[in-house]
């Protein structure tokens, strides 16, 4: 079937499986910053927004987004730089497989009416596991690109 | 195999007329869910342009749409203000802010899960919900009465009553589904004591109801003491039987003294 | 030192962030077929029949493959030297399945769709045997996993298959009997440690296709390229120049991606069709079908003087290698050898015990290898044993640990899977890490306990650990260091960067030793064709072992860029001097820009290439001592940490942000062993925990406060004085933290994870009696 949507801001139509993940029709079309971690909707590593909202790809259906607006960190190379260096300052950055998706959450964190403290931070990004930091040095860097933004 | 088809109706009457066309057709809600079972979809009719996800002030209370998602409810200043925000605290927790983004109060429900936290919280509510085809019932009636594949859940009625409630659940990590999770609530000579995850779907203890309306000293501590003896315990991955009776106790009686206080 | 203890930022960290394609599945060929394999739903049968007709009828099937159509070659998937210390004890595919989620069969086809519909539709006949559930009961079982003639070990290990027995292993030191019949105080206690998952967030996956050569090449999530191509050549029955294989960036490994997984399945498929495949394993595939942490049994004895001077230690374990044999002898002996040389004061120690089969998910690497079950035993014990004796568990540790300048004899008897090597210990900051340690989490204010509040209690918990730094005598690693035109190199290393930042590290101590900025330095890894040897990233070697190897490649580039400078510039090159920038003589000097730029166009044209090759000769350990306070709720049993301290001896850190990251890193991984990571069979062997919704690791809230320190320290042997750092952060959560409980609650659980089952029914039993 066809689907038309916006994807990081251009009208884009694709043939997909009726049945497909969202996450399999992006990495099938190249978008290969989306990742594939847990298929259960519980690691985080393939957020992208979905108009807006931060969304488990591997858990919605690409039909879905027919009509609707996609982001994925392909759509934000500046944002991405920005909190990936954030990430390198710190050494928080190791195997990198979680950061994408880390990144996207940001970006609609930053959204979110209300000023980001620690507890919101930890609670907003919960969702987003990693197995190789340990946590501690991320939100280091977090806090530091947070404070660091104009 | 068969063609596949997915629709995306723009309402509730055009979703309901396509399940009469094509039998067998499966509804997606969060979608969280359906493509975890291991069957085979061949005709899915998708409700997220059916515009069902609202959170509103109805005529008979607080109204959430069938497609409302966990993360509305999370920060919806309207449920955050219903009974002490219990809805709310029920959700909050689970998983994380892109899951609770995409499942939805119609899902859970239809799903009648054992582990829900929200079902135990809307049943200590007196919740109804409203069905395409059923009309609205009360939802300890919906989940005594056989589902219809057929039909459609539109949404849940929040009944526009003052009920001082409380949230306690346990889990493994922060994010992981409850051992066990209970929802009690009170309001002039009314109590409901919700106990789910047991891991069977939430229930209500008339016997902790009662300890808690009869009152007095240690109330709560009866109300514990009267679920973990009443209701029935099961094994599972996350806690045994045994476990989960001993905790009921500590949760139900620490959800009481709150409401309580 | 410019380059080296400067926390510089890693070289790869914001093209991943930037989602820039990196990843094995990012690389592999578009058009490559989609391997899928069928998996058994029982723990333990005989394949009586499998009929692929009318999947290879399907169209877009490309090849249907069963035990019947592959070389019948016993292998061991345990990426490890050669020959390996694990059995061989495994086929490609094999008339017998042993695991729920073992492969039964395996299809090619083009589409993902096309591969799920061809499995559907292949119909095998199970003849169902009798499973071995229980490691306790596994010697001596009716049922024998591996009677196939062809199963062997390469040399003696224990081996005996028809008693279910992978390896065993005896070694003592003195009269352990007699010293704990004298001894005064005796501390006799039985522990368990569980199956971990490593759950790397990228799953495994490789992708394989015939170069124009028609070589076969291999891109794989591994951490050790060689040995997937010795080991793939073995199984497949070529030779090894036929293979290529190359890491790219690897989405977490932590020892999971230290055997060989899709790789032999891959390979096949694609000798057989000609065409490029690519296997990607689904979580579930992760959690049925790869290895776990090997599950122990350790029973320990202590014997001591009453003023705390240990006598003896007994440590008899036994171990659960699951279906196959994988690190089964070397993982049983690290729990020993990086625990017992921690207390070298005792007059006798014994360690023996053995590993066996279960029709279980494999056991492999992990993270700590042995150690981290060792460390749970050997230090719940001391902490028992100062309970005993009525004295502060910190005092115990000070009484009685490793020096510097001492030494124990039992680095020379155990090593991993052989004999050790003897050492003496030239750093040790225990007592630095132990001060410090304790003044961060307040120590003296907290032991043990104090109330938190209606219904909670928390209380301090403490251990000591060690770890080595490669494997002495086995490990082995080379570099190249490469000039270009206007001045830059090229170092081309064979370590392989599992996300631990060692790329960096590596370019660092090459900087270092040249004298040059780290980012003059481009660096190309892991490749078995175009960069140099390397055993691999395991055992904590890399920094260690590799990092020597580069040293030794820039002192030698050194060299030869004076004394080509010198011939520049006409002068003795004994006179000439590199400062990073230029070649200095008495007369004058030439920029490196220069000098390099001649060199291949202008004069005295050559190559400049050099290579160092460094073989492990001593395995020195990091140490750390690390504290926590746990908060325990007494009506659920849920323990909360509040607070953990580690203090770590690593010699000189490289890059000390890489440093502390891997230490915290670790510490969450064991801090998930700890309490939450459980791997759970149901009664008939099946998996019950096989999705990240059953398997809990822990999130970001559920991480405490974590403070992570590296104490000044300078390891003669290491290249800048550097030992290893990427498993000693996780041997301590599991000590430390029941500790933690047992000082708040009085309540000791003496199998893991800490859940707050085991701890409220265990408070609950203490209350009735
Ligand atoms: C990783 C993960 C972790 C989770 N953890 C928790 C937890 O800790 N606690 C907890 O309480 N829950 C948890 N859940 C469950 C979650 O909260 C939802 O209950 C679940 O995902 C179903 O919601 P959904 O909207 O995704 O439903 P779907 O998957 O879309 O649907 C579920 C079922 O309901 C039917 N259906 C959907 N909408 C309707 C409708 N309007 N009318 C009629 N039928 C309908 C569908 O056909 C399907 O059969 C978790 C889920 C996941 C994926
Ligand atoms: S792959 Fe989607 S949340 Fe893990
Ligand atoms: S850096 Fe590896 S998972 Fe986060």
């Amino acid at each position: 079937m066809k689907i038309t949507f916006a994807l990081n801001g251009r009208e884009t139509t694709w043939e997909i499986e009726p049945v497909e993940t969202l996450l399999e029709a992006l990495r099938r079309h190249g978008l290969t910053g989306v990742k594939q971690g847990c298929d259960t909707a519980s690691c985080g590593v393939c957020t992208v927004l979905l108009d807006g909202k931060p969304v488990p790809s591997c858990a919605v259906p690409a039909a879905r987004v027919d009509g609707h607006a996609v982001l994925t960190v392909e759509g934000v190379p500046e944002k991405a730089r920005a909190v990936g260096e954030a990430l390198a300052a710190e050494g928080a950055d190791q195997c990198g497989y979680c950061a994408p998706g880390l990144v996207m959450s940001l970006v609609a964190m930053e959204q979110e009416p209300g000023p980001p403290d620690e507890d919101k931070i930890a609670s907003y990004l919960a969702g987003n596991l990693c197995r190789c930091s340990g946590y501690a040095s991320q939100s280091r860097a977090i806090k530091k690109y947070l404070g660091g933004k104009p | 195999m068969a063609e596949q088809q997915y629709f995306k109706p723009r309402s509730v009457d055009e979703a309901s007329a396509l399940l009469g066309d094509h039998p067998g057709a499966v509804i997606i809600g969060g979608g969280a869910y359906v493509r975890l079972g291991s069957r085979k979809i061949t005709t899915a009719v998708d409700l997220f342009d059916a515009g069902l996800d609202y959170v509103r002030a109805g005529a008979d209370g607080l109204e959430l749409g069938a497609m409302a998602t966990f993360r509305m409810l999370e920060t919806d200043s309207l449920v955050n203000g219903y009974a002490d925000g219990v809805v709310s605290r029920s959700v909050e927790r689970i998983v994380g802010v892109q899951m609770r983004n995409i499942t939805t109060v119609g899902g859970t429900l239809y799903g009648r899960y054992g582990f829900s936290n929200l079902i135990t919280a809307l049943l200590a509510l007196d919740a109804e919900v409203a069905l395409h085809r059923a009309g609205r019932m009360p939802l300890e009636r919906f989940f005594t009465t056989k589902p219809d594949p057929g039909d459609i859940l539109t949404g849940v009625i929040l009944p526009d009553l003052p009920w001082r409630a409380a949230w306690r659940d346990l889990t493994r990590t922060v994010n992981d589904y409850a051992v066990l999770n209970t929802a009690v609530a009170v309001r002039e000579g009314q109590a409901r004591v919700v106990v789910g995850a047991r891991p069977g779907r939430g229930v209500r203890c008339a016997e902790a109801e009662a300890a808690l309306l009869a009152g007095g000293e240690g109330a709560a501590d009866k109300a514990g003491r009267a679920a973990a003896a009443e209701l029935e315990f099961g094994d599972d991955v996350r806690a045994s039987a045994a476990y989960r009776r001993e905790l009921c106790g500590t949760l139900v009686a620490r959800a009481a003294r709150e409401v309580l206080s | 030192m410019n380059e080296v203890g400067k926390s510089l930022p890693k070289i790869d960290g914001v093209g991943l962030a930037m989602g820039r394609p990196a990843f094995t599945d990012d690389l592999a060929p578009r058009e490559a077929l989609v391997v899928r394999a069928l998996r058994s739903p029982h723990p333990f049968a005989r394949l009586k029949s499998i009929d692929t007709a009318a999947a290879e009828a399907m169209p877009g099937v490309a090849c249907v493959l069963t035990w019947k159509d592959v070389p019948r070659i016993a292998v061991t998937r345990a990426g490890q030297g050669h020959p390996e210390p694990s059995p061989r004890d495994r086929f490609i595919l094999d008339e017998y399945v042993r695991h729920v989620g073992d492969e039964v069969a395996v299809v090619a086809a083009d589409t993902a769709a096309t591969a799920a519909a061809a499995l559907d539709v292949l119909a095998v006949e199970y003849e169902v045997l009798d499973p071995v559930l229980d490691f306790e009961q596994a010697d001596g079982h009716a049922s024998v996993l591996h009677p196939e003639p062809e199963a062997h070990e390469n040399f003696p290990i224990g081996f005996e298959p028809q008693r279910n027995i992978a390896s065993a292993y005896e070694m003592h030191v003195g009269d352990v009997d007699k010293v704990v019949a004298e001894s005064e105080v005796v501390v006799r206690r039985t522990y368990y440690t569980q199956a971990q998952q490593h759950v790397a967030l990228e799953p495994m996956v490789c992708a394989t296709w015939l170069d124009l050569h028609g070589r076969l090449n291999v891109v794989t999530s591994t951490q050790t390229p060689w040995h997937v191509r010795r080991i793939m050549a073995r199984a497949l029955d070529m030779p090894v120049s036929e293979i290529r294989v190359n890491k790219p960036r690897i989405g977490g490994g932590f020892g999971g991606k230290q055997m060989i997984h899709g790789e032999l399945l891959c390979g096949l498929v694609t000798r057989r069709t000609g065409k490029a495949a690519k296997m990607v394993y689904s979580r579930r595939e992760v959690f049925t079908a790869t290895n776990t942490r090997h599950p122990m049994r350790m029973e320990i004895t202590l014997a001591a003087h009453p003023d705390g001077r240990l006598r003896a230690i007994d440590m008899q374990a036994l171990s659960d290698t699951g279906a196959y044999g994988e690190h089964a002898l070397t993982v049983f002996m690290v729990a020993g050898a990086k625990t017992l040389p921690l207390y070298n004061k005792v007059e006798a120690v014994r360690f023996g015990g053995k590993t066996v089969y279960t029709n279980h998910a494999p056991g492999g690497a992990y993270r700590g290898y042995g150690a981290i079950q060792g460390n749970y035993a050997l230090e719940s014990a001391l902490a028992e044993l100062a309970d005993e004796l009525d004295l502060d568990p910190v005092e115990l540790r000070r009484l009685n640990m490793i020096a510097e300048g001492e030494t124990s004899p039992i680095f020379a008897i155990m090593g991993e899977g052989t004999e050790g090597v003897a050492q003496t210990i030239d750093s040790c900051k225990l007592p630095e890490c132990i001060d410090r340690g304790m003044e961060l989490i307040g120590w003296n204010d907290k032991f043990p306990r104090r109330e938190a509040g209606p219904d909670r209690v928390r209380g301090v918990g403490m251990a000591l650990a060690m770890q080595g730094s490669g494997i002495p005598a086995i490990d082995m690693a080379a570099a190249t260091l490469k000039l270009n035109d206007f001045g830059s190199f090229n170092l081309l290393i064979g370590a392989t960067d599992l996300g631990t930042g060692s790329d960096t590290i590596l370019a660092q101590i090459a900087a270092e030793a040249l004298g040059v900025a780290t980012d003059i330095i481009k660096v190309y890894s892991s490749d078995t064709d175009r960069t140099p040897f390397d055993t691999g990233a395991y055992a904590s070697s890399t920094t260690y072992v590799s990092g020597h190897a580069v040293r030794k490649a820039a002192e030698k580039m050194k060299a030869e860029l004076i004394a080509e400078g010198a011939a520049m510039l006409g002068c003795d090159p004994q006179a000439a001097v590199f400062d990073g920038r230029e070649v200095r003589g008495p007369g004058g000097a030439i920029s490196l820009e220069d000098l390099s730029t001649r060199l291949l166009y202008s004069r005295n044209q050559k190559q400049l290439c050099t290579t160092g090759s460094h073989l492990c000769e001593k395995s020195p350990p990091p140490y750390m001592a690390a504290f926590a306070e746990v908060e325990v709720d007494l009506g659920t049993g849920k323990v909360d940490l509040i607070d953990y301290v580690a203090v770590v001896d690593c010699g000189q850190a490289i890059n000390p942000n890489l440093a502390r990251v891997q230490v915290e890193g670790g510490l969450v991984q064991g801090i998930g062993m700890a309490l939450t990571e459980d791997v759970r069979y149901g009664k008939r062997g099946a998996l019950l925990t096989r999705d990240m919704m059953t398997y809990k690791i822990p999130a970001r809230q559920d991480v405490p406060r974590i403070t992570v320190e590296l104490v000044d320290s300078h390891e003669p042997s290491g290249p800048f004085g550097a030992k290893s750092v990427g498993e000693i952060g996780i041997d301590t959560p599991p000590a430390v933290i029941a500790n933690a409980v047992f000082n708040a609650t009085g309540v000791r659980v003496r199998d893991l994870p800490l859940t707050p089952e085991k701890v409220l029914m265990a408070l609950r039993r203490t209350q009735e009696s």
